[in-house]
């Protein structure tokens, strides 16, 4: 394994690892709105508010009194001056725990919508793969149609004809569907390539002669052969479906208000007053562009060499 | 070959029209239509329905406009109340000037930095153009728009400035991988262990002999990355504040514009047609084996967005 590869691989699992440790590693509540302390900076110590606009904070020679391994891993034990790590949103939101439960929204997100997307896309792949019939040229067709579109596009118009206000659990199941919709061609072309060609090997040809039915050489020859480039394909899926929902929730096709998303939160910083002011609401960015790094690093190994 | 550049030609003819009616079809069934957002009574709203045309049903208003469309009348726009023909063109102007602008930058800054990466003699310049290519491939456009904006607010730089930046940098560093990529490709060939043999000088062997050979594999991705940066996009026109086809497509789904939302998305398909089509009749011209090895080159990959 090469050390680029392994770098990722141990990026992506810290990234996941704390995701699902959000509850515990959150400093604050996610709902939580404290108008004092709107686009408070990250701070150890006691701030006071000095000017209301825009916000201005000194901070205080007292720290803050922290409190480790209560329930949370570190907190404030004074309620109403909490711990900002990464200071908070111009609703006075903890921006760290706003982060760390967009994580799990976001990842969540993209792990659905690539569940869905590598098992049709398999299925379907393999099928057309693994004989020429009607289905081979009719689903590559439509394969070649929604690749042939910027992928942006597709999951736009897609999310934009259905439904606009529905409760969290509709809202999250039909941006699973739109991902799926939009990322099952990409990883249908490709198993479909390895499989046209794994099909035509001697080996195949011989456990046919041998009798093997359709189903034990869908099984036993060409889905191992392709699981290297499903592999792949999930890799290059992850970033985009992360963006894809963070550009959804941006333009305000994805989650709302007052759930936290990468997306969502990224609303608060088109305006380049309050991002001047403010430049940690970028951190959800920083957390796509760390996801998106280590999916790079991973995928790096079939890249180069 | 001109077999092959007319299947494509029919391809690019079936997108378009495809595109026209899908998305003409999804926007005319999704829930709620253009006259529905204004308040009003039952009466006004059934007569501004029948000022807009919505009366009708929905097949019999799309054949009557793809009756008419050889005339290029691609009706009045309910959402502008302007002609939708020259309201798409003219944000689709502005849209491609973006793109071209990037792609120029692009590839001005991608080609030679891929061929550094792959042919410096300094392992130094190599892993730092590497470096430096995976980490702005982590930045999507998104991300590095919101980046610019904060480092650029109040420096008065002009919006289309910004939006070709941030363009360009994710997708130069995607050719600065496929240069390299292409260039390790080509690097075994007889004829440049020939041109080495003769005493070719090596900076002469990588421009006059090797490069050349790379450039057919580099157009086949080039040609994706180019319709993707031509054909708009939707979250940097809203954080540059400049309205491109991107932003245009998002108004018309948003108001259910179904005549603007349907045009827009044939005009996505347009340009993407038209971009891949003469990239493909440039490797054509520059590699005639191409037509015969084709569709091994289609399943060979494609490009992260």
């Amino acid at each position: 394994m090469r050390p680029t590869v392994r770098v990722g691989a141990w990026l992506l699992s810290l990234l996941c690892l704390t995701a699902a440790a959000a509850p515990w590693l959150a400093t604050s509540d996610v709902a939580t709105q404290r108008p004092d302390l709107a686009l408070a900076p990250p701070s150890l110590q006691r701030r006071v508010l000095v000017n209301r606009l825009p916000p201005t904070y000194r901070p205080l020679d007292a720290p803050l009194p922290l409190v480790w391994f209560s329930g949370r891993l570190v907190r404030s034990a004074d309620a109403a001056e909490p711990l900002l790590p990464l200071g908070s949103d111009s609703l006075g939101r903890d921006q760290w725990t706003r982060v760390l439960h967009g994580a799990r929204l976001s990842l969540g997100l993209a792990l659905a919508g690539l569940a869905g997307a590598l098992s049709i896309g398999t299925v379907l792949g393999l099928l057309a793969g693994a004989r020429h019939s009607w289905l081979d040229s009719g689903v590559m067709r439509l394969a070649d149609l929604f690749i042939a579109w910027p992928a942006l596009y597709v999951v736009l118009v897609l999310r934009a004809t259905l439904p606009l206000s529905l409760s969290f659990e509709a809202l999250f199941a039909l941006m699973t569907l739109v991902l799926t919709l939009a990322g099952w061609p990409l990883v249908a072309r490709a198993v479909r390539a390895v499989v046209a060609s794994e099909r035509a090997r001697e080996s195949v040809l011989a456990a046919q002669a041998a009798g093997a039915t359709h189903l034990w050489l869908l099984r036993r020859h060409l889905l191992p052969a392709a699981w290297p480039v499903i592999a792949t394909q999930a890799l290059l899926l992850v970033p985009s479906f992360i963006l894809a929902e963070a550009t959804l929730s941006f333009v305000g096709l994805g989650f709302s208000e007052p759930t936290p998303s990468w997306g969502t939160m990224l609303t608060e910083a088109i305006n380049p007053f309050t991002l001047r002011q403010a430049p940690w609401l970028l951190a959800p960015a920083a957390a796509i562009a760390l996801v998106t790094l280590s999916v790079n690093l991973m995928a790096d190994r079939h890249d180069r060499g | 070959m001109r077999r092959f550049l007319a299947g494509r030609l029919a391809f690019a003819l079936a997108l378009v029209l495809v595109a026209y009616v899908g998305v003409y079809l999804l926007t005319g069934l999704a829930p709620g239509d253009a006259a529905g957002d204004h308040m009003g009574s039952e009466a006004t709203l059934a007569l501004q329905r029948a000022r807009l045309g919505l009366d009708r049903p929905l097949l019999e208003r799309l054949a009557s406009r793809l009756w008419q469309l050889p005339t290029l009348d691609l009706g009045t726009s309910a959402r502008f109340g302007q002609p939708v023909l020259a309201l798409v063109a003219q944000r689709a102007a502005s849209t491609v000037q973006a793109g071209a602008a990037a792609l120029l930058l692009a590839l001005a800054l991608g080609i030679p930095a891929g061929v550094l990466a792959a042919r410096s003699s300094s392992s130094v310049v190599r892993h730092g153009i590497a470096t430096l290519s995976v980490l702005l491939l982590s930045l999507p456009a998104l991300v590095m728009a919101l980046l610019l904006l904060v480092l650029t607010s109040g420096t008065g730089l002009p919006s289309l400035v910004l939006m070709v930046i941030a363009l360009a940098l994710p997708a130069a560093a995607l050719l600065e991988r496929l240069q390299a990529r292409a260039l390790h490709g080509v690097l075994r060939d007889p004829c440049l262990t020939a041109a080495r043999a003769r005493g070719v000088p090596a900076a002469q062997v990588t421009w006059h002999h090797a490069w050349p050979l790379s450039v057919p594999a580099v157009l086949g991705l080039a040609g994706v990355i180019a319709g993707q940066l031509l054909s708009g996009a939707l979250a940097i026109e809203l954080v540059a504040v400049r309205s491109g086809l991107g932003l245009l497509t998002f108004d018309a789904l948003q108001a259910r514009d179904v005549e603007l939302a349907a045009a827009c998305a044939a005009a996505v398909a347009l340009i993407v047609s038209v971009v891949s089509l003469s990239a493909d009749a440039l490797q054509l011209w520059l590699d005639p084996r191409v037509s015969i090895a084709n569709d091994d080159a289609a399943a060979d990959g494609y490009p992260a967005r």
